[in-house]
């Protein structure tokens, strides 16, 4: 641990000489058993069983009795409503009429919420309608909530009439009811997960909104694609920067409707079959593994339930899977009109599965807290606690932390490292001389570059509409990789003039930027673990593998920063959206305009993590490989 | 930096050459007109980065940072002394109700600030930041002259210039978020560098008033009267070549006597209230939210009977080094003043990270330690991940609900152990330096403690 200022002179203990000689190779070791421990989480010897942890929910305990001919014609009832008020100016006042009279007309306190907003700051404003209603629980009085929510369009770009009709439905239902100890709150919006947000930022106390009721505890989030009938549902938990919702409520929804015969599954992936072989059931695991940590790090999931998180609601989505041959969707996919009702056992299925979890979330005595906050989940019904996923974060940082004590050690000329005690002041002289000048110009290069990534961070937000089009936010994402290119460029050169040429050390600048970086993974490893391995994948990694030698030829640098373009920042958007099919070049809807908008609206890490980690520390990279 | 012209002048005494040495006193006297044109540089720059970021985003700082357990803690938040100045205004005891647990001096001043315009409590703030670091220019400048003697044969001197000093203390991100939260802290830390200023110049009774201030604003720099007293002594020691125990004994009773009179004064005005308010607050670690101390979650833990017997325990950690360390650094009471500053630090009973600035701040004083550190990489990362993860456990635990009291728990305890280790090693730097010096001949060798 002394490695640092104390190398050069003291004695060294036997344990910081095996260090010393040891470090240089311990960290490719630990960086392959970082990735071997996350390729050995899908296994299932290192899972765990699903349980449920809070006694007092009781799944599954009530004889569930929705679907009766008063509950089907309140879900007709939803499209009446839409007829009579064909007179509405634009569409989403249409449909926020006909939902607005349709729960008035079940005895719900309801309101019209609208409201204006935009996707990214400065960008346009675009309006949307809120309708809810509160149903008042008979056994308390609005001290606590339950909430059902859906938006008009699901996330697959349809329409969603299927999940207001099945509300309708519940509404009815639970207005039939004695046994409620909380409200329930029936929620439709027109704005996605704006609308829920603006819903939210209302209800607690932002304003406009004048029917309330308690805390909310949870919230199940509804979305039916026009169909027939469902293969099963997906169930989709993850919420913007790594919130997850408390693993009982998954378990609780999973169980329910495995009984109920229409079963949760995770993502919508049905388990590999238990005859299967374990790679077969490996690959399904670790696929499922990629789909929850690529959502959570870029905090984009389906459903609107993310926002309920930010608000310390438990929440998650209920997404019904639709068959590639379903006549119903078909049709509504080559004609686009408003489709039938799906059919009645499947109506069924679903809402008895809703009615038996808000049973269950009726027994809540207090908020969520007995189960897992941290978890990610191989399969269905089983789990992978915090303790289990994270060494796999502490080996990446180890790992970092290593090379950079070993670079720290390595730094300046050799004869500052002999362990003659005769010359110990001459080398103290020398190694303090070597800090004094390098150090200032290290920190100094540190800065100029997270300068640029600053400018990054505020222009989109203090310029309206400079990433308005398609043509600026390209114009602008390749004028700062060119600016940030003419700076490596000129930063390198500056220090391969002879005249200052030992001003600054590579060894060095590399230290500092990986304990920066494991720093910064580090502590975002226990806040958003899929984020953190994000990030240590395209910081940390090319940071370990890149000027491993200590001569370089000219070959050498050409492979490094050929590499360390390939896992630069614009790099990484081009791929990423080829990847998705869609145009690489068209950044109007790319992730860096999502990552702002998220940023902005919900707090989500990812912008400024691209903006001040992600696009300095590439640089920095690129700068130690070019160095003398 | 002035490595150079230290090694000028250090030549310049060998070769007694009465035209070389006017002229390296031309070149001294421009390299400090240098030097002050420097520090006056990075003072404006400092001061205007501050003063940009409070009138420029007041949102920020009045909900983000003010309302942070990381900056602001019952006795040094700028909430509660709004509150407790409003309170005054009303004629109504500021300490009733149990918000208000500071200095009645901080209540004048802000009764004063409170009728002009917000810009002029944000440039008091700014003007105290920029006048500590200008006070930590001069203890440079001064020890700097003090210490020419003090060096280890064959060493090159390097000694921080006072502008670095100052840079150090004024860009240092823990300083600036300290003020941008207008933490009373501030004051005290004010107290405490001109104090040590004073003292080191051999203005005793300045020191004094200052320490009695200091000690009054927020009752643990009350230790530092040790390396003040002996301060005192050693010019005095100088003369006589040898301690005098009545040199120490008046100035504990000069000390004693200040403070006293400081705490009867404002106990007359606002009655024993006062007192429970602030030292009684501040001994018995009354207040459990969550700070980046040791006291609250030991103290939220354990039982009430054995409450008394901890805060005991716990304060006579925080207070008992003064006399030990003072008097093993003896020679060197600014650096016993350090060391003490860093303790309190660690140890108080409602710390902030502006505690750590300061003591951060005075650490470039002694940069002939810095190759002498041992541990300065394990020190080093222990504070960046204590400063890292406290914010992100507190919005784990506080925001999310997602996380518990014992996450930010563990921060605090990294926070906490690497400022113990940078003490422990910064104690152990010094004494192998002053070995060094005074046993030159030991200075090829390796040194076993035991």
């Amino acid at each position: 641990m002394a490695l640092v200022l104390s190398g050069q002179g003291e004695k060294a203990s036997p344990i910081l000489k095996l260090g010393r000689k040891y470090s240089a190779y311990l960290a490719y070791p630990l960086l392959l058993a970082s990735i071997v421990w996350l390729l050995l989480l899908p296994f299932q010897t290192f899972t765990r069983n699903g349980y449920f942890s809070e006694n007092a929910m009781m799944p599954n305990q009530v004889y569930t009795v929705f679907g009766t001919e008063e509950h089907m014609s309140a879900m007709n009832h939803i499209d009446a409503e839409l007829a009579l008020q064909s007179t509405a100016k634009d569409e989403g006042e249409r449909q926020a009429g006909a939902v607005y009279r349709a729960f008035n007309s079940l005895g719900l306190d309801s309101e019209i919420q609208r409201f204006a907003y935009s996707e990214v700051p400065g960008v346009g404003s675009t309006s949307g309608i809120n309708v809810h209603g509160v149903l008042r629980a008979g056994r308390s009085d609005s001290v606590e909530a339950l909430l059902i929510a859906a938006s008009w369009t699901t996330s697959s770009n349809r329409t969603n009439i299927n999940a207001v009709r099945l509300m309708a439905g519940l509404a009815k239902y639970a207005s039939e009811q004695v046994y409620w100890a909380k409200d329930i709150i029936f929620l439709v919006t027109d704005g996605g997960e704006h609308g829920i947000e603006t819903w939210l930022k209302s209800y607690h106390g932002g304003g406009g909104l004048y029917v309330r009721s308690g805390i909310i505890q949870a919230a199940v989030c509804l979305e039916l694609p026009p169909a027939q009938s469902y293969a099963g549902m997906g169930l989709f938990f993850e919420g913007k920067s790594g919130q997850l919702p408390n693993l009982d409520l998954v378990n609780i929804v999973q169980y329910i409707s495995r009984v109920e015969r229409i079963p949760a599954y995770l993502h919508g992936m049905v388990d590999a079959p238990r005859s299967s072989t374990w790679l077969e059931k490996y690959k399904r695991s670790a696929q499922l593994l990629l789909r929850q940590v690529s959502s959570l790090a870029i905090g984009k999931s389906v459903g609107v339930h993310a926002p309920f998180l930010r608000y310390r609601i438990d929440a998650l989505t209920l997404s019904g899977i639709v068959r590639p041959t379903d006549p119903v969707s078909l049709e509504y996919l080559s004609t686009g009109v408003a489709p039938v009702m799906p059919a009645p056992f499947t109506v069924r299925a679903i809402g008895r599965t809703v009615e038996s979890t808000l049973r269950s979330l009726n027994n809540l005595l207090e908020h969520f807290h007995q189960s897992f906050f941290f978890y990610i989940l191989p399969a269905n019904e089983r789990y992978i606690s915090i303790g289990d996923y994270i060494p796999a974060a502490g080996l990446m940082v180890a790992s970092l932390l290593f090379q950079a004590m070993h670079l720290w050690w390595m730094q300046g000329s050799d004869d500052m490292r002999s362990d003659n005690p005769a010359t110990r002041i001459e080398r103290i002289n020398a190694y303090y001389a070597f800090l004094r000048r390098t150090l200032p110009n290290t920190i100094g290069i540190i800065a100029r570059v997270h300068l640029l990534g600053v400018i990054l961070l505020v222009t989109p937000i203090a310029v309206p509409y400079a990433v308005l089009t398609n043509t600026t936010s390209t114009a602008y994402v390749f004028t700062m990789a060119l600016a940030s290119v003419s700076m490596v460029l000129h930063i390198s050169d500056t220090y391969w003039m002879e005249s200052v040429q030992r001003m600054v050390d590579w060894k060095q600048l590399k230290a500092v930027v990986e304990l920066y970086v494991a720093v910064v993974v580090g502590c975002l490893s226990v806040m958003n673990f899929s984020l953190a391995v994000a990030l240590f994948g395209v910081t940390g990694l090319p940071l370990v593998l890149t000027r491993v030698w200590t001569s370089a030829t000219k070959m050498r640098r050409i492979a490094n920063v050929c590499m360390l373009l390939l896992a630069s920042p614009v790099c990484t958007l081009v791929l990423s959206r080829a990847a998705l099919g869609l145009s690489p070049l068209d950044f109007t809807s790319s992730p860096f305009r999502m990552f702002l908008g998220d940023f902005y609206h919900f707090g989500s890490l990812a912008y400024p993590l691209v903006c001040l980690v992600y696009w300095p520390v590439n640089l920095l990279c690129m700068i130690v490989a070019l160095m003398p | 930096m002035s490595a150079d012209s230290e090694q000028n002048t250090a030549a310049a005494e060998q070769s007694p050459d009465t035209a070389i040495i006017a002229a390296l006193k031309r070149q001294l006297l421009r390299t400090e007109a240098a030097e002050r044109r420097r520090l006056l540089r990075v003072l404006i720059t400092g001061s205007a980065i501050r003063l940009i970021i409070l009138v420029a985003f007041p949102g920020l700082v009045s909900h983000y940072l003010s309302s942070r357990v990381e900056l602001s803690t019952p006795v040094t938040s700028y909430k509660r002394l709004v509150e407790g100045v409003h309170l005054s205004i009303h004629n109504t005891s500021p300490y009733d109700g149990g918000l208000f647990h500071q200095s009645p001096l901080l209540l004048i001043l802000f009764r004063l600030l409170h009728v002009l315009p917000d810009l002029f409590t944000n440039i008091v703030y700014v003007a105290v930041d920029a006048m500590i670091a200008l006070t930590l220019a001069k203890l440079a400048a001064a020890k700097a002259d003090k210490s020419k003697s003090n060096r280890v044969p064959g060493e090159i001197r390097f000694v921080c210039t006072p502008s670095a000093v100052a840079t150090m203390y004024l860009f240092n991100p823990l300083t600036v978020a300290t003020t941008l939260a207008k933490s009373t802290i501030v004051f005290s830390h004010l107290a405490i560098v001109s104090a040590l200023y004073a003292g080191i110049s051999g203005l005793t009774n300045q020191a004094i008033m200052f320490t009695a201030v200091a000690a009054h604003l927020s009752l643990y720099p009350a230790v530092l009267i040790a390396p003040i007293a002996l301060m005192a002594a050693v010019s005095r020691k100088q003369a006589q070549q040898r301690w005098l125990v009545g040199d120490i004994a008046l100035t504990l009773a000069k000390f004693a006597f200040a403070t006293g009179a400081l705490h009867l004064l404002f106990a007359a005005v606002f009655g024993t209230q006062y007192f429970m308010a602030t030292v009684d607050f501040t001994l018995r670690a009354a207040d459990l939210q969550p700070n980046v101390g040791l006291f609250w979650y030991f103290f939220i833990e354990i039982f009430d009977e054995f409450r008394p017997f901890f805060f005991v325990v716990f304060q006579l950690t925080a207070l008992a080094f003064a006399v030990p360390v003072s008097w093993r650094f003896r020679d060197d009471p600014l650096f016993a003043g350090t060391m003490l500053v860093g303790i309190i630090s660690a140890l108080k009973s409602y710390p902030s990270w502006g505690d750590l600035s300061l003591f951060l701040g005075l650490l470039p004083l002694f940069e002939e330690l810095a190759k002498y550190l041992q541990y300065s990489f394990l020190s080093a990362n222990l504070l960046m991940y204590g400063v890292g993860l406290a914010p992100v456990f507190w919005h784990l635990w506080i925001e999310l609900g997602t996380g518990n009291a014992n996450f930010f728990y563990a921060a605090t305890l990294v926070y906490v152990f690497g400022q113990i280790t940078l003490l422990f090693d910064l104690g152990g730097a010094k004494l192998r330096r002053e070995l060094d010096i005074h046993y030159p001949e030991t200075r090829t060798r390796t040194v076993i403690q035991e």
